[in-house]
């Protein structure tokens, strides 16, 4: 009996039978929606620091330790913008789109056990179900990309249509073998019938399965509907606040969803040792999805007719034999014992390189004729990548310090030294300089210097020219100003100002100079 | 049974992330293909060739740096050396050597730069973007050391380049190019082997070596279309032929070819680098020449094999201070000229990919 | 519980009807597609209050997620989707017909003797499908395969017929 039953049937004693019958649906439904939101936010949080780790970056760190708070100061952003609707697109289907988009993927989650009984019901076509509702999502991807009236998002839209409907196939047929070994579609039966994890036992299965459903979530590689540098952002660029915010929920939302169905059918759902199951459940979830956006810091982009050529190519038939040969051994060995799993390894090994072989991508011209052995490379070398030291810095509290010719802004004047020959301002290529000279006791004295520094291209030729050594680069690089007026230094400010003279075109004041911060070398070897 | 169907027309860019500027391309497609594609380019032009016939000698070279300023240094090179044509300017060995070890660098961060962004184009998330920009930084470190820019660089003179290295370049050089044949080999097991970039890069976009003879195509991209043309060999500038380095040269001209030339020419960058440290000589890095030139009446061309392909400045002088006339031979403009003829019959996700791999930077283009 | 079914009842049976009208009458065909849609999800939420939940999955996969797609699909790829289909020869012959199959449907609906069932229905349903369709006696394991072979046939007949070349 699940917790929701206990709950009704305890409170029946207290309250009238509908109340009791109403409320533990809405009260389970509140809670798994903040429990899917808190995960959601935590799968965003993990894979923009994970991939910045993947890149050698520090990743999003500010809002609150570590930056945990990120996603949440990412939804504040996101709720506060300004809600744009296109003038010519289609008003109403602009505006229902994002909520079809997101609701059959929160909807998946009532058939997914969390532990034993923690599920919001167990309906006994569990599988069947979430493969239905979540074909519903393709729709509001494309009321998006119709709504919008605009062709990037109708082209993101075609794409969308025909990798959905072509992934759906091996999607489903590849459940079709677990489905064979336990006998139910149950997601709860499924999981107590894994007496080993189905990731062996179906590893053909399994692969399918994930690989139909990374492009299912559009996912790198098969992320063609929003590929970001051929048609932008696809169907939701021109969406913005809420709206876009829904969209982006509802994409973690399902990745979060598929990658507990990947937990449940074939990595043995809440069940392991030792730790409490749902907590076991969880560790499942996250590695499944941290392998996906692994995959993502990885890889490139398929072309669409690759994409399609893959599936209907390659995923469909592995799909077909693999439930074959399940039937087949279905009818051999009933009850599946675990030495099968060998058996299946070898089978399964066996038809990728037989497949790899003989699917050709894009015509003649390129074969996977090296099982993926390019892929697995570069997989491992981001993975090493992980434990590399990060090459960006925190910037305003860690500073790198700069070459001691640095040329940055704001010149630096010697008053004392200035002979007023304005050679300087002669040089200067966009002329800039601006200087009036008056004749005083001992020569020309600069009456008024004004340099623009909202123009200035700090080419330091005007240093190069100076006769006198009166004119010097500065060290200095932060200088910014919301008005343009504030960036043209005068004279006064020249003479106030903190000299801090970098030797460009004085190779004799580096000595005293600190050294320049170069990039360290990686941490950990190459 | 023929179908009837209609071509769309699509407007890429100005705006849009994988035209590497404010290029803009006018594609109909029909379906998912390319049945015409029309570049339209001038969004970044700032006349750049007029303005420098009102700007010394000197004056101009702040303003090379901002053709292509993925390679600055190499820009610099080219006009420096055809006003040095103009005004018959010895420069000093030390400086030719710095210049070499220089314009060799700066090959390298361009072609990581462009190799970089060509897989960002295919859709890699800014991984491969992300390890080429970790060397990049460390070639810009070094040009900061030299010039104080990381950018624009402003760094060659008439008559040699503006100051002489610090000490601690020569061993902070020695150690980069130590490190880097290990990240290219890193890069290659990244990506050289990736089914996917295989697929995506294999047999797409051919240039055939007639086509790009005749079309003056130069660089990388002719070389990945076979043809062993460097002008470090074919025209040698400056020393390079005292440099025992090889010209790589691509078989098909497809987009893997174009990628893969590159990263053998970092390679092959390396090596020039090297022996160029090893026989830097001693002595003076800049000719006494004065700030403001009068070159005698003529004029001059200058060109050298830069990272995107054949730079060339042509100079006429009327005996004033300003060059009379400023002519750039810009490599990514002329390379650009094919991108029809590359793009026709494939894909949407093809044409922003070979558009990614003839790299080339608006700047140049648009001057 | 009773009460419930029948109120959820008979919300589905009115959104059915107001959408089904709303796919004829609506100019914008896209705008119709989409309410083809609404109309093919209420039919399978009809189906789980009858707790045929088999069927009422099937519902969604094959016509919301396969079935209606594809006619949005095809919509995207005409033009002129906001003026509707222009009138034709055929309007009165279509009216005819139509008419006739609404008169034949609502005769049926009439003169059929609905059984109403007493008993709380099966509840695994999908044994007792797969046992109705494909058990060796009474099963319809043989026009089940011809059905397939059939629609395989079709799918090839397709391709040859669009194949350039």
């Amino acid at each position: 009996m699940g917790i929701l039953e206990q709950f009704e049937q305890w409170l029946v004693n207290y309250w009238p039978s509908w109340a009791a019958y109403l409320v533990p649906p809405l009260v389970a439904f509140a809670i798994l929606s903040t429990f899917i939101l808190v995960v959601v936010m935590a799968f965003i949080y993990i894979e923009r620091r994970g991939i910045g780790r993947f890149q050698v970056r520090l990743g999003p760190n500010r809002a609150g330790p570590f930056g945990v708070l990120q996603p949440v100061a990412d939804a504040i952003k996101v709720l506060i913008k300004e809600d744009i609707i296109p003038a010519k697109g289609d008003r109403w289907v602009h505006w229902l789109a994002p909520i079809i988009a997101f609701i059959p993927a929160l909807m998946i989650f009532a058939v997914i056990p969390f532990g034993h009984g923690a599920i919001f019901a167990d309906l006994n076509i569990g599988i069947l179900y979430i493969i239905a509702i979540s074909s519903l999502g393709i729709i509001g991807v494309f009321m998006a990309g119709w709504g919008s009236n605009n062709k990037y998002s109708l082209v993101s839209a075609m794409r969308t249509v025909a990798q959905m409907i072509s992934y759906e196939i091996p999607l489903v047929l590849s459940i079709i073998g677990v489905l064979i070994i336990t006998g139910s579609l149950s997601m709860v039966s499924i999981v107590e019938g894994q007496h080993v994890p189905f990731l062996l036992l179906q590893p053909l299965g399994f692969l399918i399965f994930f690989l139909a459903a990374a492009a299912e979530i559009n996912r790198t590689p098969f992320d063609l509907l929003e590929a970001e540098s051929e048609i932008v952002a696809g169907y939701h660029i021109e969406y913005s606040g809420m709206k876009f915010g829904l969209f982006y929920l509802g994409e973690y939302t399902h990745a979060f969803a598929i990658s507990a169905i990947v937990a449940i059918l074939f990595l043995g759902g809440w069940s392991g040792p030792f730790l409490p199951p749902a907590l076991w459940f969880l560790i499942k979830v996250f590695s499944v999805f941290i392998v996906l956006f692994w995959l993502r810091s990885t890889l490139p982009r398929l072309r669409v007719d690759q994409l399609m050529g893959f599936a209907w190519k390659c995923l469909f038939p592995l799909a077909l034999i693999n439930i074959f040969i399940t039937g087949i051994e279905a009818i051999i060995w009933p009850n599946f014992p675990w030495q099968l799993l060998i058996l299946n390894i070898l089978i399964a090994a066996l038809l990728i390189v037989l497949w790899s072989g003989f699917f050709r991508v894009a015509g003649e011209r390129v074969s996977f004729e090296r099982y993926g052995r390019g892929i697995a490379k570069g997989l491992a070398l981001t993975f090493r990548h992980l434990f590399r030291h990060p090459i960006t810095v925190q910037y305003p509290e860690q500073r790198l310090t700069p070459s001691r010719r640095f040329r940055g802004n704001l010149l630096v004047w010697d008053v004392e030294r200035c002979n007023g020959c304005r050679a300087c301002a002669r040089m200067c290529p966009i002329s800039i300089i601006d200087i009036e000279t008056a004749r005083g006791d001992k020569g020309l004295v600069v009456e008024r210097l004004e340099i623009d520094f909202g123009r200035c291209m700090f080419c330091g030729l005007c240093v190069e020219a100076c006769p006198v050594e009166a004119l010097f680069m500065s060290r200095d690089y932060e200088k910014a100003s919301y008005r343009r007026e504030l960036l043209v230094m005068k004279k006064e400010q020249f003479v106030a100002a903190e000299k801090r003279p970098s030797a460009y075109a004085y190779p004799e004041l580096e000595a005293e100079m600190p050294p320049q911060t170069l990039l360290a070398p990686p941490k950990g070897g190459r | 049974m023929p179908l009837k169907t209609e071509p769309v027309m699509i407007n890429f860019g100005p705006q849009h992330p994988s035209t590497h500027g404010v290029f803009r391309m006018r594609i109909t497609f029909d379906g998912e293909v390319i049945v015409d594609m029309e570049p339209i380019f001038g969004y970044l032009h700032r006349g750049i060739e007029k303005l420098a016939e009102s700007r010394t000698y000197t004056q101009n070279i702040p303003y090379t740096d901002r053709l292509d300023y993925l390679a600055s240094m190499s820009n610099n090179l080219a006009y420096v050396m055809a006003v040095e044509n103009l005004a018959g300017i010895a420069v000093p060995e030390r400086a030719e050597y710095l210049r070499v070890i220089m314009a060799e660098l700066m090959r390298i961060a361009s072609h990581l730069m462009a190799v970089g962004a060509l897989l960002n184009d295919m859709g890699a998330f800014f991984t491969p973007f992300m390890y080429m920009f970790r060397e990049r930084e460390k070639i810009l470190d070094l040009f900061e050391m030299v010039c104080g820019q990381r950018l624009t660089y402003n760094y060659m003179r008439i008559g040699g380049v503006s100051q002489d290295i610090p000490e601690e370049f020569l061993p902070a050089l020695k150690r980069f190019i130590d490190e880097m044949l290990g990240f290219i080999d890193e890069y290659d097991q990244l990506l050289a082997e990736n089914e996917i970039l295989l697929a995506r890069s294999k047999g797409v976009g051919i240039l055939p070596a007639e086509l790009a003879i005749n079309a003056s195509v130069s660089g990388p991209m002719l070389r990945a279309s076979g043809v062993k043309w460097d002008i470090r060999r074919a025209d040698p500038y400056s020393v390079y032929d005292r440099f025992d380095f090889e010209i790589p040269t691509g078989k098909m001209g497809d987009t893997y070819d174009r990628y893969w030339v590159r990263i053998q020419e970092m390679r092959q960058s390396t090596r020039v680098v090297k022996q160029a440290m090893e026989q830097l000589p001693q002595g003076e890095v800049r000719a006494k020449v004065p700030l403001t030139l009068r070159p005698p009446k003529g004029e001059a061309y200058a060109r050298i094999e830069a990272p995107k392909g054949e730079l060339g400045f042509y100079l006429v002088s009327d005996d004033s201070a300003n060059p009379y006339r400023f002519k750039v031979r810009a490599p990514s403009l002329i390379n650009l000229t094919v991108l029809r003829d590359l793009c026709l019959g494939w894909k949407l996700a093809d044409a922003i990919v070979i558009f990614g791999s003839i790299d080339i930077c608006l700047g140049e283009v648009d001057r | 519980m009773e009460t419930g079914i029948a109120i959820s009842f008979w919300i589905l049976a009115a959104v059915t009807i107001a959408s089904a009208l709303a796919v004829v009458l609506f100019r914008n065909i896209f705008h119709a597609a989409l309410f083809l849609v609404l109309c093919f999800f209420t039919i399978a939420g009809i189906f789980v209050i009858l707790s045929a939940d088999f069927l009422a999955a099937a519902q969604v996969l094959i016509y919301v997620g396969a079935i209606a797609v594809l006619i949005i699909f095809a919509i995207m790829l005409t033009r002129e989707t906001q003026r509707g289909s222009p009138s034709g020869r055929l309007r009165l012959p279509a009216l005819m017909v139509g008419l006739l199959f609404l008169a034949t449907m609502v005769f049926i609906v009439v003169s059929t003797d609905w059984q109403v069932i007493t008993e709380i229905p099966d509840q695994p349903t999908t044994s007792a499908i797969a046992q109705a369709l494909f058990s060796g006696e009474e099963g319809f394991v043989l026009p089940f395969e011809i059905a397939a072979a059939l629609l395989l046939a079709a799918i090839i007949g397709a391709i040859v017929l669009v194949r350039e070349r």
